[in-house]
């Protein structure tokens, strides 16, 4: 994998189909985590990591290594993400509106899809901020500080999201298992 | 229910001082309600760490990338040249007309020929160094 000093030599030459090749062999992965953390679903975290992915290489000529290059490529991430968010949430609100979406929006969610494994739908069930932080930190090899440097906050608030996330994972889990367990007794 | 006194430590259990780390597993052999919630804890993160861990972009990423790219704009490099350009032209043009006191047609035609040159080799430039990823 290229170093960001390789990458940053390259453009510095003007080689930029170059620098890209070896950016997008660095950071595709990273994106693809980052945009799966922040937005929750695998098919709309590939679209933003591909219209991130375009951004960069479109501003890749104004890039002047004022800060670091993964700085630059998370903050886009970021943005494309929190787009792609707001568009699907202005989408779900307006298509509501429509009295035949609403009846289909009403009806027992699940039925078409397959059903997630309990602990995904544990950690789709968080707040925004804790989901992103869990699903970034597992994601990345229970690294402190390249979750906190992707998401693009101090590792103090990152440290304070996992322990929220944690505590209410696990208070999910026990009432979930005691709830199984009920249901065991109940059956019996 | 844990403790309330030890809910913080068991949370952040993996990452306590030797010493918090002693506290906490001497008091989670006396308590069914800590012992049960820190269980539940280290459930969670096996789980998490399976569902999660080694997750990468798929190979069809990259495709649909390199398909969509076009070349990025050299609009904003040929306007920076072409305005540092200008401004050296004028300040030369001030420099010999004030020297020289070369009437202001002569001026006018060095200054005609300077642009010409200026955009030719601009355009030059941005053709030489145009990139597709295609």
């Amino acid at each position: 994998m290229a170093s960001e000093e390789e990458i940053l030599g390259l453009l510095a030459k003007e080689r930029r189909a170059q620098a890209f090749e070896m950016l997008m062999e660095s950071f595709q992965h990273k994106i693809f985590r980052l945009a799966y953390s922040m937005i929750g679903e695998r098919s709309r975290a590939e679209d933003a990591a591909q219209e991130t992915l375009l951004r960069v290489w479109k501003a890749l000529p104004r890039f002047r290594a004022e800060s670091a290059l993964s700085t630059w490529i998370y903050s886009i991430t970021r943005n494309c993400c929190l787009t792609a968010i707001e568009r699907s949430r202005t989408k779900r609100s307006v298509s509501l509106e429509d009295p035949g979406v609403r009846v289909a929006a009403e009806a027992p969610p699940h039925v078409s899809h397959a059903p997630l494994p309990d602990i995904e739908r544990m950690v789709a069930d968080l707040p925004d901020e804790c989901r992103s932080a869990v699903m970034l930190f597992y994601m990345e090899e229970k690294s402190y500080e390249e979750t906190a440097r992707a998401l693009g906050v101090p590792l103090g608030t990152l440290k304070t999201r996992l322990h929220r996330a944690r505590k209410l994972l696990a208070e999910k889990m026990i009432t979930m298992k005691k709830g199984n367990e009920s249901d065991a007794v109940r059956r019996v | 229910m844990p403790c309330a006194e030890f809910e913080a430590k068991l949370i952040d259990h993996a990452n306590l001082p030797d010493a918090d780390r002693r506290l906490v597993s001497e008091h989670v052999a006396a308590c069914a309600g800590c012992r049960e919630y820190l269980a539940a804890l280290e459930s969670m993160d096996r789980q998490l760490e399976a569902h999660f861990s080694g997750i990468t972009a798929p190979d069809r990423l990259r495709t649909s990338v390199f398909a969509s790219a076009e070349a990025p704009s050299r609009i904003p490099e040929l306007l920076d040249g072409a305005g540092w350009i200008a401004i050296l032209g004028i300040a030369v043009a001030i420099g010999w007309y004030e020297r020289l006191m070369v009437d202001v047609a002569t001026l006018a035609w060095i200054g005609a020929s300077a642009s010409v040159v200026a955009v030719l080799w601009l355009s030059l430039r941005w053709l030489s160094s145009s990139e597709s990823l295609k």
